[in-house]
Order: structure tokens, then C-alpha cells, then sequence
């Protein structure tokens, strides 16, 4: 995926653990998980919204478009 | 609790989903009692040939046989006395026979067979997309796959039993007279448009659960 999610970094910058950061937002964590590790295939504008209010950021500093081929998404069909 | 909290990973839960178990149940229930059917029904096949069971029962044709006017009853006095005219025309009748050799007698009961091969396998698919709603994940391209799958059968079904073995029993039958009229194997009495209806309905039904299938993973690893 050409975007990537730099939610590590900014949780490391703010100081804020993957369990704070769930509880305050409202995400579980697996979600959170699932963001950090780059393997959303999508995020929701609330989910963003929610974010950058907690970490106190704008949306450009966690996301980062990394030009390149798309990866393959595999479908379970 | 905001609407992001809901976890997008893994099967969707769908409200009502644990509802379904009795449906699986029931379907259960229904295959069993047709395959236990189908079982008998290919002992049956096998232990009725006359050449060591003479007694073997009739079998029965979707048959009618067309009376000559000079044959067919006339209605009583004092019933016909409200009408004006009255006639009887045509005549249906339930033809029983038992074929002379045995393989025809195997044939025909091979083809009934069938069908009833036909209605187990589309309770076995069926019994699988039951199964995947009772655990809330039905919206899957290998559901969208069965339900086709099981249209085609109900399709096959509903032309197969007029059809095929309609024609198998004229053939097996032909040339059979009564009374010098012709025994025609009555095809419409196995024709049933609600057959043929079902096919359709679910053949629709596949195209909305594969279109479902690429909503939920659209949706799937949202976050």
C-alpha cells in the first residue's frame, strides 16, 4: 500500500501507549494494531479525526504517501 | 462509544445471527430424511428385480389415457338436471405398470433416483450457507458460488422431472393402447412453475450475496 500510517511514530513522540490511545479514541486495540502495522485497507475520516485530536497532529504527519505499484489485495474468493 | 470502536476484522456480527441455528437444524433434519430416502430408494432399486422377485410392485406413470366418446360415462338424470349441456371429454387416469424385463424397470426407478440425488444436493449447499449465517458470516463469495450452484439445481429439477423422465416414460411405454387410444404420458402434472420460480429467485439471490460479499470486503480491515 503506497500510503503509510505513521501511528509509532507520533505515539512515541507524544508519549502515549497503544492502550491509552485505544481507550481515549474508542478503537480497540486490534484495530490500532491493525493501522499501525500498515494493513488497513481503508480509515475511516472519524477514525483520522479521532486520531489527530488525541496525538495533536494533522493528518499529513500520519499519513505519508510513498510513491510505488500498488500492492496486490487479496480477496478471499 | 463512537462508531469507530466497532472492530472491523474478522466475521462480521450480524444481530440475529445465533437466531439461525434452528434453521440449520431443520435443514439437517430435512437432508437426512431424503438421503436416508435415497438409500432405500437404490436398495430398493436393487433387490426388486423381478427376475428374482416376481411380485415387484408397479410403478406409477404421469399418464393419461383419452377415452372415445362412446366410452366415456354419461352423468346421471337428476344430476345434470341444473346444467344444460354436459360432456366429458377427457379422462385422466393413474396408470400403474411393471415393466416386462428389468432394466426397464431399474431405468425408470434410476432416473426417479435422481431427482431425489438432485433435492440432496441442494439441501447439502444450502445446508452450508445456514450453517456460515448461524456464525454471522454469510456475505462470502463461497456462499455466492453454492447459492448458483443451487439454482442451477432447482433450475435442472424443475425442467428435468416433466422433461426427461416424461419422455423416458413415453419411450419405455410406446405405443401402448387403450381401448384403441394411444396412452400419452400427461407431462404437465409434473410441471411446476413455483419450481421453476425458486430456480430463478435464488439464481437473483447469488448475485446479491456475491455483491454482499465484495461490500463486506470493502468494508473488512477498515478502520
Amino acid at each position: 500500500m503506497p500510503i503509510k500510517v505513521h501511528l509509532d511514530l507520533m505515539m512515541v513522540r507524544r508519549g502515549v501507549s497503544l492502550t491509552d490511545l485505544s481507550a481515549r479514541v474508542g478503537i480497540t486495540m486490534a484495530n490500532l494494531s491493525i493501522l499501525k502495522n500498515n494493513k488497513a485497507r481503508a480509515i475511516r475520516l472519524g477514525t483520522l479525526d479521532a486520531l489527530c485530536r488525541e496525538l495533536d497532529c494533522q493528518p499529513g504527519e500520519l499519513l505519508e504517501f510513498v510513491p510505488g505499484p500498488p500492492e496486490e489485495e487479496a480477496f478471499d474468493r | 462509544m463512537s462508531d469507530t470502536s466497532r472492530e472491523s476484522h474478522g466475521p462480521d456480527r450480524l444481530r440475529g445471527a445465533h437466531g439461525a441455528g434452528w434453521l440449520a437444524r431443520l435443514l439437517t433434519l430435512a437432508t437426512a430424511a431424503i438421503g436416508a430416502l435415497l438409500v432405500a430408494g437404490v436398495l430398493w432399486l436393487l433387490v426388486s428385480c423381478p427376475l428374482w422377485w416376481p411380485g415387484a410392485p408397479r410403478l406409477p406413470l404421469p399418464a393419461s389415457v383419452e377415452l372415445p366418446a362412446a366410452a366415456a360415462p354419461t352423468p346421471d338424470p337428476a344430476a345434470a338436471a341444473q346444467l344444460e349441456d354436459i360432456a366429458l371429454r377427457h379422462l385422466r387416469a393413474e396408470v400403474e405398470v411393471r415393466f416386462a424385463g428389468p432394466w426397464r424397470q431399474w431405468l425408470y426407478v434410476f432416473f426417479a433416483l435422481q431427482e431425489l440425488a438432485l433435492l440432496v444436493v441442494a439441501l447439502l449447499l444450502l445446508r452450508h450457507v445456514v450453517s456460515d449465517l448461524s456464525r454471522g458470516n454469510v456475505f462470502t463469495h463461497a456462499n455466492a458460488r453454492r447459492l448458483r450452484w443451487l439454482g442451477l439445481v432447482l433450475l435442472v429439477e424443475a425442467i428435468y422431472a416433466p422433461g426427461i423422465s416424461s419422455a423416458l416414460s413415453q419411450w419405455l411405454t410406446g405405443g401402448l393402447t387403450f381401448a384403441g387410444e394411444p396412452l400419452r404420458i400427461d407431462w404437465r402434472q409434473s410441471l411446476g412453475g413455483a419450481g421453476l420460480a425458486s430456480a430463478w429467485i435464488v439464481l437473483v439471490l447469488s448475485e446479491a450475496f456475491r455483491q454482499g460479499a465484495d461490500l463486506r470486503e470493502e468494508q473488512s480491515l477498515t478502520v
